[in-house]
C-alpha cells in the first residue's frame, strides 16, 4: 500500500521532470515532525540560500555582543548583482540589520558580501557545528561565485554571462558554481534543519530568530516557492537561489489553520535560458503538494 | 704543425709494416668501412650526394654543418665498401665518376624517401595526419560526407574518414566509447566527456499535406494555426530541453495544439500529417515524401542547433582539421548556418528575478 507521503513524492518528481528539471525536496511539519522526502540528502548547490545561514550568523554575533546590527557601515566593495546595493550607483552607509534585509528579502549580492567580510568565515562554520549542519559548507562569498562564473564563461562582465552561456558550445556542463564540491552546498535535508531552529528560537536569541523570520517574509519573489499559495490563507516566508540553470528556495508555508511546514526545494535544469517561468513555478507547485499531503497525513 | 710531427712516427709504422701485413692490413680496413656503411648508409649516402651535387668538399661539408675531413673519410669508406672511385679528385675541383654520375641518382631518390617517411611520422605522431572514424546520422545531408572526403583528397591526402552509421540518439554514446572519433550531434548537448564547435542553426519548417491550404501560402504563421490541428514533433526523449523549448515557442506565439504526436523521421512524420490532418515542425527534407510540401514557417521562429563533436583531450590536429572542414561543409552545402545572434537583436540580458545569485 502507498501512503499519500509517497504519492505526493511521485508527483512532485513526476511535475519536476515534465518541465525538464531534476528536483531535490524536503518538507517537514514543524509540529507533527512528518517529511516528505526526495533525495533530500543528495549534495546540491546553495546559490544565494546561504544567505540565511549568513544573516543567521549575524544575529548571533550580535547575541553574543561581538556587534551591533544597528551600526552603520558603508560597502566599499561592490560585488556585482540586479538589486539593492549591488544596482545603486552611488556611496551607501547602512545598518548592518538594514543590509540583512536587503541580503534576505532582494538576495542583494553586494549587501551579503559586506556582511560575510563583517561577520567572517569563523562565525558560519561555528553557527554549521553548533546545530549539526554536518553537510553544510560556505566557502564562497557572492564575489567568488560571480568570479568563477566570469572563468568558466570567459565573460568580461557579469552582464555578459547570460550571452556567453547561450553561445558556449557545452552548455552549462563544467560550471563550478554548479557543482556543490566547488560552491556552497548542503543537502535539503540540512536547510530545512535551520528553517526549524529559525522557527523555532533555537538558532540564535528569540527576538533574533524573529528578526530573520521577518526578513525571510519580506521576500520580495513571487514566482518559486510563493507561487504555489496564492491565497490569503496562507503565510510564506522564504529565501531563493539561483545560478545558471539552478533555481532553488527554502522557506516556511505557514496556514491559518496554525500549520507550519518548512520546505527545502532544489532544481537544476540543462537548459542555459535564463528566463524559464515553468522552471520557477514548479517550486510553488512541488510545495503545494508537498504542504497539502503534510496537512492531511 | 704539431699534427704532422704527431702523425711522423705513425707513418715511420706504417712504412714499416712487412708487404703480407699491409695487405692484411687493406682487409680490415676495407671491412671496417664495410661495417661502417651498413650501418649507417643513409648517412653516407646523404654526404654523398651532398658533395656530388656541390662538386667541392668544402661548401658539402658547410652544407651538412660539419668538418671537411670526416666528411672526405666517410666518402671514402663508401667508396671502399662498394668497391668502386666515386669521384675524381684533383686539386681544383671534384667531379663524378660515371659510377658516380649512377650512384646520385639513386642515393638522391633513397635520401629523398626516407625523409618522406621520417615526416610522415612525425605528422602522423603530431596527430596532423592519419585516419578519423567519422559518425554518420541518417540526417546528416547526403551530399555533406562526399564534399568533406572531396576536401581532403584535394588539399590533405593523408588524411581520411571513415564513415559509419549510427542512429542520431546512438551518436553521443559511440562518441563516448571510443567508437568513432568525430559527429554532427544535435544540441542541447550536455555530456561533460564531449567537446564541440561553433554551433550550427537550421530552421524548422512545417510539412503538410499538399492539398492542405496551408501549401498555398509562402509560409506558414503559426499565429494563425487552429488549435484543433495535430501537432507532429520529434519524440520528446530525444531532446527534451528542445522540445519542451518548441512547444513553449509555439505556445507564446498563441498555437497551443489539441494533441502532440511524435514523429522520429520524416516518412512517419508525412504520414501523420497525411492521416491527421497534422502539422508536422521539421527541418527542410532534401525531398518532401509523396503528397506533402514543406514551407518555412513566418518570422523563422523556431530552430534546431548541432555542432560537430569530439571527445574531451582528443586535441590532435586532424581533429580539428576535420572537424572545420565538416563545419564548413554543413555550411555551404548542408543548409545550416552559423548559429551566431542574428543581427539587430538585443544581448541576452537577465532579469532581475533570474539574476545571478538572486
Amino acid at each position: 500500500m502507498t501512503s499519500a507521503l509517497d504519492t505526493a513524492t511521485s508527483r512532485i518528481d513526476a511535475a519536476f521532470r515534465a518541465v525538464g528539471v531534476r528536483g531535490w525536496v524536503h518538507a517537514v511539519d514543524l509540529d507533527g515532525g512528518r517529511e516528505l522526502v526526495l533525495r533530500a540528502d543528495e549534495p546540491v548547490v546553495l546559490a544565494s540560500v546561504f544567505k540565511v545561514a549568513l544573516v543567521t550568523a549575524l544575529y548571533r554575533r550580535h547575541d553574543a555582543g561581538a556587534l551591533d546590527v544597528t551600526e552603520r557601515v558603508g560597502v566599499a566593495r561592490r560585488t556585482a548583482g540586479a538589486t539593492g546595493v549591488s544596482a545603486m550607483l552611488d556611496p551607501v552607509q547602512l545598518s548592518l540589520r538594514d543590509l540583512a534585509y536587503l541580503a534576505i528579502a532582494l538576495s542583494d549580492n553586494a549587501a551579503a558580501d559586506a556582511l560575510f567580510d563583517t561577520v567572517g568565515d569563523a562565525a558560519l562554520t561555528e553557527l554549521l557545528d553548533e546545530l549539526g549542519l554536518a553537510r553544510t559548507r560556505i566557502p564562497q562569498r557572492c564575489r567568488d561565485m560571480t568570479d568563477a562564473l566570469l572563468a568558466d564563461t570567459g565573460a568580461a562582465d557579469v552582464d555578459g554571462v547570460q550571452a556567453r552561456l547561450q553561445e558556449r558550445p557545452t552548455g552549462l556542463a563544467g560550471l563550478s558554481v554548479r557543482d556543490p564540491r566547488r560552491t556552497n552546498a548542503s543537502t535539503p535535508r540540512d536547510m530545512t534543519a535551520l528553517l526549524a531552529a529559525l522557527w523555532d528560537d533555537r538558532a540564535a536569541a528569540p527576538a533574533s530568530c524573529a528578526a530573520i523570520r521577518r526578513l525571510m517574509g519580506l521576500q520580495v519573489w513571487p514566482h518559486r516557492l510563493a507561487s504555489g499559495f496564492p491565497d490569503d490563507g496562507f503565510r510564506v516566508a522564504g529565501k531563493t537561489g539561483t545560478v545558471p540553470g539552478v533555481r532553488n528556495e527554502i522557506g516556511v508555508v505557514e496556514h491559518a489553520d496554525g500549520a507550519r511546514v518548512a520546505l527545502a526545494l532544489f532544481t537544476s535544469a540543462d537548459s542555459p535560458a535564463a528566463t524559464l517561468p515553468q522552471a520557477d513555478r514548479v517550486i510553488g507547485t512541488a510545495a503545494r503538494i508537498a504542504v497539502d499531503a503534510l496537512r492531511a497525513a | 704543425m704539431q699534427a704532422s710531427e704527431a702523425s711522423a712516427p705513425a707513418a715511420r709504422h706504417i712504412a714499416s709494416v712487412h708487404h703480407h701485413d699491409r695487405k692484411r692490413l687493406n682487409v680490415c680496413i676495407e671491412l671496417c668501412c664495410v661495417m661502417m656503411v651498413r650501418v649507417d648508409l643513409l648517412r653516407h649516402l646523404r654526404y654523398f650526394v651532398a658533395v656530388a651535387e656541390e662538386l667541392h668538399f668544402g661548401r658539402a661539408a658547410a652544407r651538412l654543418h660539419i668538418a671537411q675531413s670526416p666528411l672526405s673519410q666517410r666518402i671514402k669508406a663508401l667508396e671502399t665498401a662498394l668497391g668502386v672511385e666515386l669521384l675524381v679528385r684533383t686539386t681544383r675541383r671534384v667531379d663524378l665518376t660515371p659510377a658516380g654520375a649512377l650512384l646520385l641518382d639513386e642515393a638522391r631518390a633513397v635520401v629523398e624517401r626516407v625523409e618522406r617517411l621520417e615526416s610522415v611520422v612525425a605528422r602522423v605522431r603530431a596527430g596532423e595526419t592519419g585516419a578519423l572514424r567519422l559518425g554518420v546520422s541518417p540526417d546528416l545531408p547526403a551530399g555533406a560526407v562526399a564534399a568533406l572526403a572531396a576536401e581532403l583528397a584535394a588539399h590533405h591526402p593523408d588524411v581520411r574518414v571513415l564513415p559509419a552509421e549510427h542512429a542520431p540518439a546512438e551518436l553521443v554514446p559511440a562518441l563516448v566509447d571510443r567508437r568513432v572519433d568525430i559527429a554532427f550531434v544535435r544540441r542541447p548537448l550536455d555530456d561533460a566527456l564531449l567537446r564541440t564547435g561553433p554551433p550550427l542553426r537550421r530552421p524548422l519548417g512545417a510539412l503538410v499535406a499538399s492539398d492542405d491550404p496551408l501549401s498555398a501560402a509562402a509560409d506558414v504563421d503559426l499565429a494563425l494555426l487552429d488549435p484543433g490541428r495535430a501537432l507532429v514533433l520529434f519524440p520528446r526523449d530525444a531532446a527534451p530541453v528542445a522540445h519542451e523549448a518548441v512547444l513553449a515557442t509555439c505556445h507564446a506565439l498563441g498555437f497551443t495544439p489539441r494533441e502532440v504526436l511524435a514523429a522520429a523521421g520524416t516518412d512517419f512524420a508525412a504520414s501523420l500529417v497525411l492521416t491527421a490532418r497534422a502539422v508536422a515542425l521539421l527541418e527542410e527534407p532534401a525531398m518532401p515524401p509523396a503528397g506533402t510540401t514543406w514551407r518555412p514557417l513566418a518570422g523563422a521562429p523556431l530552430d534546431v542547433t548541432g555542432a560537430v563533436a569530439w571527445r574531451l583531450g582528443d586535441d590532435r590536429a586532424i581533429v580539428g582539421l576535420v572537424a572545420g572542414l565538416l563545419r564548413a561543409v554543413l555550411l555551404d552545402t548542408g543548409g545550416w548556418s552559423a548559429a551566431g545572434r542574428p543581427a539587430g537583436r538585443f544581448d541576452v540580458r537577465t532579469r532581475p528575478a533570474d539574476s545571478l545569485l538572486s
